[in-house]
């Protein structure tokens, strides 16, 4: 029979692995076949949108850190002075530069947001009497499901 | 495999270095980004892109050559529309000195950043093996997972607190070092003071523009560090630990799920 697991990646995906093979499974029993990345690909040869994942939080900071700076060389001749209007530019900016990248990767990407997806398929070949075992390591290790298979 | 693979001088292009100070990686990064960190303080640019060395030493000659020649004072001053006192302020001893360095911080941040992309893309394509730990009588680092949005409250908190949570040690202390430097000669903290109590003309007048107008860029900059380094540190470890198991646990002899046939 067989267990098939889900996980993401993380340190007790190996702690599951490696505490299911000393409880006896051997190493050619037990298959890992992690899954590419949906945008893997494009961040590859993609070079024009240097696609690397935090582009949402790029534009916010820049606006935000330019805001901040003027807030607080306008704060000095303005009443509530330079800290305040520091503060308040930059959270302006902020927000400014975070609707102005939502709004345009809205505009070219309609691919869902998961939050918590499935990175590596855990795939283990044992016996009956070893399945509350492996079932139980695989839960207290945050695997995100676990199903048994047999056919 | 044998562990000499993990030998990272045999890879013509390693994708990561762990040491103990930090982990300098090999990512995509935006070359206009790059630059407009540059911008905003010369030396950011470099430091972003691992470039330490340059990076360093071209924030501390932008501290002194600023301050020799007053250009914060002459920023505020123009844009406040007082340009009679910029014109003033400005000195003309050291200010031709400021200009070259400056343009040669942003060229050479974007031209670095669009080389390392490249070298990137080739690492990408070798795909050599990065281990995952090291070791030293000093400590030891190692490639985790962290959320990025604790790294980045934490330097919202206190600049380089988030860099010191990622163990990248030479921007913590490079950052935290020149956030307490600032933030003392700025007197941002009697400013807050005088803000909270609504006393606007004191905190006005308490403050030191020249070092104040270096604040922004300094903290804005340490959020965007942690949060950024953060992101790419998780990918790295994604892609170690896919690399290993597709290494380990994708033996030729385990026996897919196959449905037994009933006339057998």
């Amino acid at each position: 029979m067989y267990i098939i697991s889900t996980f993401e990646y993380s340190n007790y995906l190996e702690i599951a692995i490696t505490y299911i093979e000393s409880k006896g499974i051997s190493k050619e029993n037990i298959l890992a076949v992690p899954m590419d990345k949906r945008d893997e690909q494009r961040k590859l040869f993609d070079s024009i949108h240097y696609s690397d994942g935090l582009s949402l939080f790029d534009l916010p900071m820049i606006l935000g850190t330019l805001f901040m700076i003027f807030g607080a060389v306008y704060g000095f001749i303005l009443t509530l002075g330079p800290l305040l209007w520091g503060l308040i530019a930059m959270f302006t900016g902020f927000t400014l530069g975070l609707f102005i990248k939502l709004y345009t990767t809205k505009k070219y990407s309609n691919r869902p947001k998961a939050m918590k997806s499935t990175e590596v398929v855990l795939i283990i070949e044992c016996s009956e009497g070893q399945m509350d075992m492996i079932k139980d390591a695989l839960w207290h290790n945050h695997a995100l499901g676990v199903a048994k298979l047999d056919l | 495999m044998s562990t000499s693979n993990f030998d990272n001088s045999r890879a013509r292009h390693p994708k990561a270095y762990v040491n103990t100070l930090s982990i300098i990686q090999l990512h995509y990064r935006s070359p206009f980004v790059v630059a407009f960190w540059s911008i905003m303080f010369p030396g950011f640019g470099h430091i972003l892109i691992n470039k330490y060395i340059i990076g360093i030493f071209l924030f501390l000659w932008e501290v002194f050559i600023n301050f020799k020649s007053n250009v914060n004072l002459a920023i505020l001053y123009s844009f406040t529309g007082q340009f009679e006192i910029a014109k003033n302020v400005i000195h003309t001893d050291w200010i031709l000195l400021y200009l070259p360095t400056y343009m040669f911080a942003i060229w050479d941040s974007f031209r670095s950043t669009a080389t390392i992309n490249n070298l990137y893309k080739l690492s990408q394509r070798e795909d050599a093996l990065v281990y995952p730990m090291k070791f030293h009588s000093l400590g030891l680092n190692y490639i985790d997972k962290r959320s990025p949005w604790v790294a980045a409250a934490w330097s919202a908190l206190s600049p380089g607190t988030g860099q010191l949570y990622l163990h990248k040690l030479v921007d913590a202390f490079f950052i935290l070092a020149w956030w307490i430097a600032i933030v003392y000669f700025s007197k941002l903290l009697p400013c807050i003071h005088y803000t909270l109590l609504g006393d606007f003309f004191d905190a006005k007048k308490v403050v030191s523009p020249h070092w104040f107008l270096s604040i922004p860029s300094i903290y804005m900059f340490s959020i965007y560090d942690a949060y950024m380094n953060c992101v790419e540190f998780n990918n790295l470890f994604d892609w170690e630990q896919s690399k290993f198991l597709k290494r380990e646990y994708q033996n030729s002899n385990f026996k897919l799920p196959k449905k037994v046939s009933k006339i057998c």
